[in-house]
């Protein structure tokens, strides 16, 4: 009788109460009206030629071990003596990346110990006595590949010198170093975003009316030729939004037990995610078809404007997609002042990763087409045949 | 073999519908984009705005309707927001030529691109008191403030001056083009825009 009595009372004036009350509903968010202050007006003149949609992953994990990799890579360049970088400054990224290779076959070293000896805390005395081999054989043999290669008397000094002492100086800041890192992972803690944006390339339209040298080409008489325009990668984002009130730019898709995470936490892995479409979108020859495009463009335009004359327009990159050209396009997107120096690190490392990717992918056919097309006007401007293409409308 | 009684059939029913509504809340809207397409997009002015998001959750205890334990979040945010001329949207008779004299009304200026980009978001640490007792602002929540802010910024855009600025700076480009291809008259006009759009970002058309 009393549980009844329970039922048929109690529990709905329960729900009724927790129901009124907005018990299962979440706390209520909200963002105060602030003002939208305009801090900068510019004029620019950017000719948008393609657009990449996609989604991009990134993790916590991904990001931290991309900041070591960066790390490593300051570490072993700051460890070069002073008086030698001067001396070594144009194979500077070689000698950083032996350096790097090094640590990562001492972090190796560093995951066969055991526990006792990692507990020992003198990892560098172990593995001087230990692993000698490391030392002798095979870095110096690597490193002696690459003066090999150059063939240059400062170099070989330089391996000289850090054969002697600064060699053990720096493979004690670098163990030391790889012990703290150890020391800070924590294998439980993840985040990852999905984020969904853009990337759009195209060139300078400033470039082409102030001509950039258009070039008549006796083989190609109905042709234009423009020279130093190049596809740039103008804007790559990935906003709150990724369509307005549709659908979000950033998505969590795991957060490995809810674990905290600090504000600049959050924004590596986003930039994390934005580098990764850049990336993609590379990848899927955004450059490309923006210069294609912009050719197709120009020469449309030309003959909307009344040079019917013109049957094909080419643009002539002098410069191939470098490292440095890669890096410096890229680095346009965002404000990098904003940056912290660890993160302009992470992007700094991780753009490499994709120029080298670009590089692979792209470069023999890409030189290969150049080469013919400069080898042409290379050979007029010797003999004295170019001259400036004299548009005039028919 | 014994029927099963009806409480648990009733439950049953009850534990599909609740996971039926969960799984349709959780997905998301349909849609396709193409990946990569080719455009004709002329960029003549950037704004850069500024925006401060302030944000607050109030804790609530159960059954008592009092708000409690105020987390709140504060973060300077940037936005840059580029305008300019479709030239896909160029026609032929929007171009008159007679001799060195040339008319062209260009398409009207629209918003090429809005970009909101995280890295240039700055937190207040001073403002900022992410943790209470029983409250917190999790990072969902903080992406629902960045969201809501986007939304305000994007609602301002018309009334931010952006057309007169890219249709000043469009003239200027267009004329020095024009002016190297032998034009002595040059006249450049505007078709007239109803308002300008605030998503034109996302172009659904023409999948790959």
């Amino acid at each position: 009788m009393m549980k009844r009595a329970i039922y048929i009372v109690i529990l709905p004036c329960l729900t009724l109460s927790f129901v009124s009350c907005n018990f299962f509903r979440k706390p209520k968010l909200s963002l105060k009206d602030t003002v939208l202050a305009i801090t900068e007006k510019r004029e620019i003149d950017e000719w948008i030629m393609a657009e990449y949609y996609g989604e991009a992953i990134y993790s916590h994990k991904e990001g931290i071990s991309a900041w070591k990799r960066a790390q490593v890579r300051k570490q072993s360049l700051d460890t070069i003596p002073d008086t030698l970088k001067d001396d070594i400054a144009p194979w500077k990224n070689e000698i950083v990346d032996f350096y790097a290779d090094l640590n990562e076959t001492l972090r190796g070293v560093w995951d066969g110990l055991e526990g006792k000896e990692k507990r020992d805390k003198n990892v560098e005395k172990i593995v001087r006595e230990e692993y000698p081999e490391i030392l002798a054989d095979r870095h110096f043999s690597e490193l002696k590949e690459i003066v090999k290669k150059k063939s240059d008397r400062k170099l070989l000094r330089y391996v000289r010198r850090i054969n002697t002492s600064d060699f053990q100086n720096n493979f004690g800041v670098l163990g030391q170093f790889i012990k703290e890192q150890e020391e800070e992972e924590d294998d439980n803690k993840d985040l990852v975003f999905l984020g969904r944006g853009w990337v759009k390339a195209g060139i300078n339209f400033e470039a082409i009316s102030k001509a950039s040298i258009q070039l008549k080409n006796e083989e190609e008489p109905d042709t234009v030729f423009i020279l130093n325009v190049k596809p740039e990668i103008y804007n790559a984002d990935i906003n709150p939004w990724f369509i307005p009130k549709k659908s979000p730019g950033f998505e969590i898709i795991e957060w490995k037990r809810k674990r905290r995470f600090t504000f600049s936490e959050v924004q590596r892995i986003k930039t994390g995610c934005k580098l990764r479409l850049v990336h993609d979108a590379i990848e899927r020859g955004i450059l490309d078809l923006a210069k294609k495009n912009a050719e197709d463009q120009i020469l449309s335009l030309l003959n909307i404007l009344g040079f019917t004359q013109v049957k094909a327009v080419r643009i002539i990159l002098e410069e191939t997609y470098s490292e440095d050209y890669l890096v410096r396009t890229t680095f346009n997107f965002g404000n990098p002042d904003r940056f912290t120096e660890t993160d302009e690190i992470v992007e700094a490392d991780e753009l490499e990763r994709v120029a080298a990717m670009v590089d692979r992918n792209y470069s023999p056919e890409r030189q290969k087409y150049l080469k013919s097309l400069i080898e042409v006007n290379k050979r007029q401007w010797e003999n004295g045949l170019v001259e400036k293409f004299s548009l005039n409308p028919e | 073999m014994n029927p099963e009684p009806t409480c648990y059939l009733i439950l049953k029913r009850i534990c599909l519908f609740f996971s039926f509504l969960l799984v349709s809340c959780n997905q998301n809207p349909d849609f396709k984009i193409s990946q990569l397409k080719s455009v004709s997009k002329l960029a003549t002015t950037e704004f850069v705005v500024n925006k401060t998001v302030y944000g607050h959750k109030d804790g609530r205890l159960p059954i008592i309707p009092i708000k409690f334990n105020r987390a709140s979040f504060m973060a300077f945010t940037e936005a840059r927001i580029k305008a300019g001329i479709d030239l896909d949207k160029l026609r032929e008779e929007d171009i008159k030529i007679d001799g060195k004299k040339i008319s062209i009304t260009l398409p009207p200026i629209e918003i090429l691109n809005f970009s909101y980009p995280a890295e240039g978001f700055i937190e207040d640490n001073f403002y900022t008191d992410q943790k209470k007792f029983l409250n917190r602002i999790t990072i969902e929540d903080q992406e629902h403030l960045f969201r809501k802010a986007e939304l305000s910024i994007r609602e301002q855009i018309p009334d931010l001056g952006l057309e007169k600025a890219a249709q000043d700076n469009a003239r200027v480009l267009l004329k020095n083009l024009l002016e190297t291809m032998k034009f002595e008259e040059i006249y450049i006009d505007f078709r007239p825009a109803k308002k300008m759009t605030i998503d034109t970002n996302f172009s659904p058309e023409n999948p790959e």
